[in-house]
């Protein structure tokens, strides 16, 4: 069986547990392109995360503390043709978005993580839409009061920008294979959580359009990759706000779990919406998107 | 923690209690102070946790020369020597060129890589300045620290049109830096410029403009021009003007005819390209005139590579064996 190393990759709150958890359920459920013939002996963690949302509420920000083996999901899937051959071992530890961002800042990151990376199958990057936690870049107004300031001047004090981040992080990961001396073709699945808050223009434009427009910086960057083979889902776990939208919040328990939620993504030039959660993962082992 | 050792060898008072020479309990003149350790079953063990070793990730910042040279070695990259006295704009000019990409404004051309990103950054928050104690040199590697370094930036762009990328290499430095070339034409530290492909000599459009200070900034940017050439000897590459300073006005065509004759005159191929890295002026777009500059730098001829088999001349001979060439 091969074995299939999974890194998601994102900084705090912005829905990697909870997609981890929602994939959990869906591999569960069988009904998507990837499915689980077996249950895997360890699965207390996505469990734990599986239970808030099937209760109608989103998984809360993982654990500061978190970097234990256990935390994630070890599990073996297949397609769903049921070829033996096609069975693979997913590997895909979760761990506190701190992490992510501690090694973008302060160049930190664990031997285990490096590793990780370096030997990775494949990997996702995830984005929030409209997340309250993300920066933009620095606008014209306050860059001009900066530099005017001069030397001595007050430098503004904000976090970096999500691009910046995200680009760094994409540095990292490079930087990772060569030290593995890893050369495989790596993919890359860029991950736009919360699709459910984007308008009706900017959710039909698809999620590639939307890094353009969001996060030129980090879509350049991406255009301009070697060796790392990039797709861009919108995903929505649920297929809405658990927080701040009380309607859906109310309605949530009238459909199962594995009704809700959905992917967006671009095949054949169009922009598809799926069902299937697995469809990020799916594509990042291998399987092609016109398969599903 | 301390506790009281007994210097002579023979004596057991730290394991019996009892002196060998009979004095009571740590009143023994031969008692000496020592190092207890918390608790003796630990010893040998680490009493702190170890430091998470370095992950050897590469800094974001002003690459030092080795790394400049690994990347030029990767591919190729277009040096471009910036220089410009103090407070001429030439970190505007880098802030606005990264504000425009960062918000994919520059009509032309959209960012792909910067291997000092977090330099771009940070140089546009304010977060990197040049303080009081100014490099005097070009690092070597490149290197956290909380003080602005003279390193190169790097910058790689997209063409909209062709869809090429290209790279840019450009040294930030000090502007006392030009400052000591143009007044002890100390050069020790710019070598770098000759191997550019191109130099951009930036110069206060305010400075230009202003009645009373015009003759001044002419002066200087004509000592300036001199000293480079002086430098280059030979070996010119085109030069830029990059007049800024664009939202207030653009100077009298004789004040620019007069540094770009000076230029020429030393042998330079000159480019005049009027800058606005921010705008006061509802009519100039801040980053007005950033394309245009990316645009010569990027299509500048680079320096001519000597022919691998040049042509000889032809000799005149009597054996027919040479007279085969040139035949059609």
């Amino acid at each position: 069986m091969t074995l299939k190393n999974i890194v998601l990759i994102g900084g705090p709150e912005t829905g990697k547990t909870n997609y981890l958890a929602r994939l959990w359920a869906a591999l569960g459920e069988g009904d998507g392109i990837l499915r689980a013939p077996k249950t895997p002996e360890n699965i207390k963690y996505v469990e734990e995360a599986l239970e808030f949302l099937l209760g109608g509420q989103f998984a809360p920000r993982t654990d500061n503390a978190l970097d234990a083996d256990g935390s994630g999901l070890e599990i073996s899937v297949c397609t769903d043709d049921g070829d033996d051959s096609t069975t693979v071992e997913l590997v895909v530890p979760d761990v506190n978005g701190e992490m992510w961002r501690g090694a973008v800042e302060n160049l930190e990151l664990s031997s285990k993580w490096l590793d990780a990376l370096g030997s990775a199958s494949g990997v996702l990057i995830f984005l929030r839409a409209h997340s309250p936690l993300n920066v933009s870049p620095l606008d014209w107004v306050v860059a001009k009061d900066l530099l005017s300031a001069g030397a001595g001047g007050a430098e503004q004090q904000v976090g970096l920008p999500t691009q910046v981040v995200a680009c760094e992080l994409v540095r990292i990961l490079e930087f990772a294979r060569r030290q593995a001396k890893n050369a495989a073709k790596l993919r890359l699945a860029i991950l736009i959580s919360a699709w459910d808050l984007l308008d009706e223009e900017a959710s039909d434009s698809g999620p590639e359009e939307f890094v353009n427009a969001q996060f030129p910086l980090l879509a350049g960057r991406l255009r301009d990759l070697s060796g790392i083979e990039v797709e861009y889902f919108g995903v929505s776990v649920v297929g809405g706000d658990l927080r701040q939208d009380e309607e859906f919040r109310k309605s949530f328990h009238q459909l199962p779990l594995n009704k809700r939620g959905y992917v967006a993504y671009k095949a054949a030039g169009r922009i598809e919406m799926s069902p299937d959660l697995t469809l990020p993962v799916a594509w990042v082992v291998g399987v092609g998107l016109q398969d599903a | 923690m301390t506790g009281m050792k007994c210097a002579s060898p023979e004596c057991t008072v730290e394991q019996t209690g009892v002196c060998l020479l009979g004095n009571p309990a740590g009143q023994c003149q031969n008692l000496v102070e020592q190092e207890v350790l918390r608790s003796p079953l630990s010893v040998g063990a680490p009493v702190l946790p170890a430091p998470q070793a370095h992950s050897g990730i590469p800094p974001s910042l002003a690459l030092g020369s080795t790394e400049a040279s690994e990347l030029m070695a990767a591919r190729y990259c277009r040096v471009i020597g910036v220089i410009g006295v103090p407070n001429s704009g030439k970190t505007a000019a880098l802030v606005s060129l990264y504000l425009k990409l960062s918000n994919d404004q520059l009509e032309d051309y959209s960012f792909a890589d910067s291997r000092s990103l977090i330099a771009f950054e940070e140089i546009s928050r304010g977060a990197r300045r040049w303080t009081g104690n100014l490099p005097e040199q070009l690092t070597q590697h490149t290197k956290l620290a909380e003080e602005r370094t003279a390193g190169f930036l790097h910058l790689r762009l997209r063409d909209g049109y062709d869809g090429q990328a290209f790279d840019f290499l450009m040294p930030d430095l000090p502007g006392e830096w030009t400052n000591s070339l143009i007044d002890e034409n100390r050069t020790d530290r710019l070598g770098f410029l000759r191997s550019a492909d191109a130099i951009c000599l930036v110069i206060d459009g305010r400075q230009l403009l202003e009645f009373e200070s015009r003759n001044r900034a002419m002066h200087r940017g004509k000592l300036l021009i001199r000293r480079v050439s002086d430098f280059l000897g030979k070996d010119k590459v085109p030069l830029f003007l990059v007049i800024t300073r664009r939202d207030i006005g653009i100077p009298d065509a004789e004040i620019i005819s007069g540094l770009s004759a000076e230029a020429a005159a030393k042998g330079f191929e000159v480019s005049v390209v009027h800058l606005a890295s921010f705008s006061d002026s509802d009519v100039v777009t801040p980053g007005e005139g950033i394309c245009d500059l990316i645009r010569g730098l990027r299509t500048s001829p680079a320096v001519t590579e000597a022919a691998y088999w040049p042509d000889s001349p032809r000799r005149s001979q009597d054996r027919s064996f040479f007279n085969y060439r040139n035949r059609g």
